[in-house]
């Protein structure tokens, strides 16, 4: 079940990698396969890669439906 | 020999192969599949919302495969309500089409078979950008149907792009990949060559759909977590939606042939869009306030059921995911790992990583062999 998480971007890294923060923690991820991402964004992680830009509205709605499910427990794991 | 999990999201599958040690043969001895993937969740959230909010809610959970999750809900909510559910799909099905596209294309770059980001030179990743951002707009799940012009432009970049990357059919509806492209480079590191051996797939299709909807409302969370047909090994995906195929290199051709098939029926005419939609949903109500629906997701054939209450809430959900089919303890990936002899090694894992990407789980992996007495 491929759950979407969104994550905030917090600082952006050589080689297209990026800092992004989850539920507290910090990872960093590749930002290859997106254009334009930038600290600020939210994106969808998905096994280290950034798949798509959302806006904050929807991130936040997600993360609320996440932690509503429980799915959040972990997931920066 | 183990690699590190790579995931960063709510779950991974785990899988650990033990072989006897060399002097004894070093056939494989166990396969375990263990997901840390969540379940049940999607009756826990939805029971007692209004019906109508289900498929976004559901599209906006999932990361991968959004829209034919947001439209099987909406299909099966149609179902439910005894209305017309494949008007919901017909005007989804660029989207739909966009979906399947990208996923594989993002997939395939991203998999063993692929290069990894810092190694892709530069205009081919700009052309993997380009493709996906124009999937990425043609897929949205808003409400709110693409223009014509953008739709025109976002499909003539995609085709662009594929074009680039190699991905086009022939005359015949076959895969034309010229020598030096990248789809023919996945073709030669991942196909037939890898020396990999794969099975014939035995395919899970819409006639199986009323027992798999059976026993998913008999048994929600552990059909939806273990599901099984009896006498049976379902696989899902593009493989078995081709409907043919054995060797090692008809699982990474079936994939890379569906990204090449998608972006031609972005652009082809109705008729033959309409042929295309009606294998690729179903739906059907089971009573008056029960409907399912199946849509050949990405990754195979994804089912969602519902029941209504009286006033239109959600009484019952369920959702079942092709990975859970192909990942099974004794599904298509497990008897393939068994019919080949992953050594205890970087070579093994390197083998089983490469067979576990060919059957492309929704999630990120971890791959661990070893050998019997040496964990």
């Amino acid at each position: 079940m491929c759950l979407a998480i969104p994550a905030l971007v917090s600082e952006l890294l050589p080689d297209d990698m990026a800092k992004v923060s989850l539920d507290g923690v910090t990872k960093e991820i590749s930002i290859a396969m997106v254009e334009g991402v930038k600290p600020g964004d939210y994106v969808i992680i998905h096994v280290g890669y950034a798949l798509s830009k959302i806006d904050a509205e929807e991130a936040e709605k997600t993360l609320a439906l996440l932690a509503e499910a429980g799915a959040l427990q972990g997931a920066a794991e | 020999m183990t690699t590190p999990a790579t995931s960063f999201g709510p779950g991974a599958i785990a899988l650990t192969v033990t072989v006897a040690p060399p002097a004894e043969g070093g056939d494989v001895e166990a396969v375990r599949v263990a997901s840390t993937r969540p379940v049940g969740f999607s009756s826990a959230l939805f029971v007692n919302r209004p019906a109508d909010e289900i498929p976004a809610l559901v599209g906006r959970l999932h990361s991968l495969c959004g829209l034919s999750h947001a439209t099987a809900a909406a299909m099966a909510v149609a179902a439910a309500r005894g209305e017309d559910a494949t008007a919901v799909a017909t005007t989804r099905f660029d989207g739909l089409l966009a979906e399947r596209l990208g996923e594989h294309l993002r997939s395939t770059f991203l998999g063993p078979a692929g290069t990894p980001p810092g190694e892709v030179p530069r205009e081919m990743l700009a052309d993997l950008r380009a493709v996906l951002a124009a999937t990425r707009e043609l897929a949205a799940t808003t409400a709110e149907p693409i223009p014509p012009p953008a739709r025109r432009a976002a499909i003539g970049r995609a085709r662009a792009g594929l074009e680039r990357l190699g991905l086009a059919l022939d005359r015949a509806g076959r895969l034309d990949m010229p020598p030096a492209s990248w789809a023919a480079g996945v073709v030669e590191r991942f196909g037939a060559a890898s020396g990999d051996r794969h099975l014939a797939p035995d395919p899970l299709t819409a006639a199986d759909d009323e027992i798999v909807i059976a026993a998913l409302a008999a048994d929600p969370t552990g059909f939806a977590a273990a599901p099984r047909l009896a006498d049976r090994r379902p696989e899902t995906g593009p493989l078995a939606r081709a409907g043919a195929g054995v060797g090692g290199g008809e699982r990474i051709v079936a994939r890379l042939a569906e990204i090449a098939g998608a972006g031609r029926l972005l652009d082809a005419r109705s008729q033959t869009r309409a042929r295309a939609l009606d294998a690729w949903v179903r739906a059907a109500s089971i009573d008056s306030r029960t409907g399912y629906a199946a849509v050949e997701s990405p990754r195979g054939r994804l089912h969602h059921l519902v029941r209504l209450d009286g006033i239109g809430r959600v009484a019952f959900y369920a959702i079942l995911a092709p990975t859970e089919w192909n990942f099974g303890a004794d599904g298509p990936f497990v008897a393939t790992i068994r019919a080949n002899r992953p050594t205890a090694d970087d070579a093994g894992r390197a083998q089983v990583e490469r067979i576990a990407a060919a059957f492309d789980p929704c999630v990120g992996f971890a791959v661990s062999v070893e050998e019997r007495g040496r964990a």
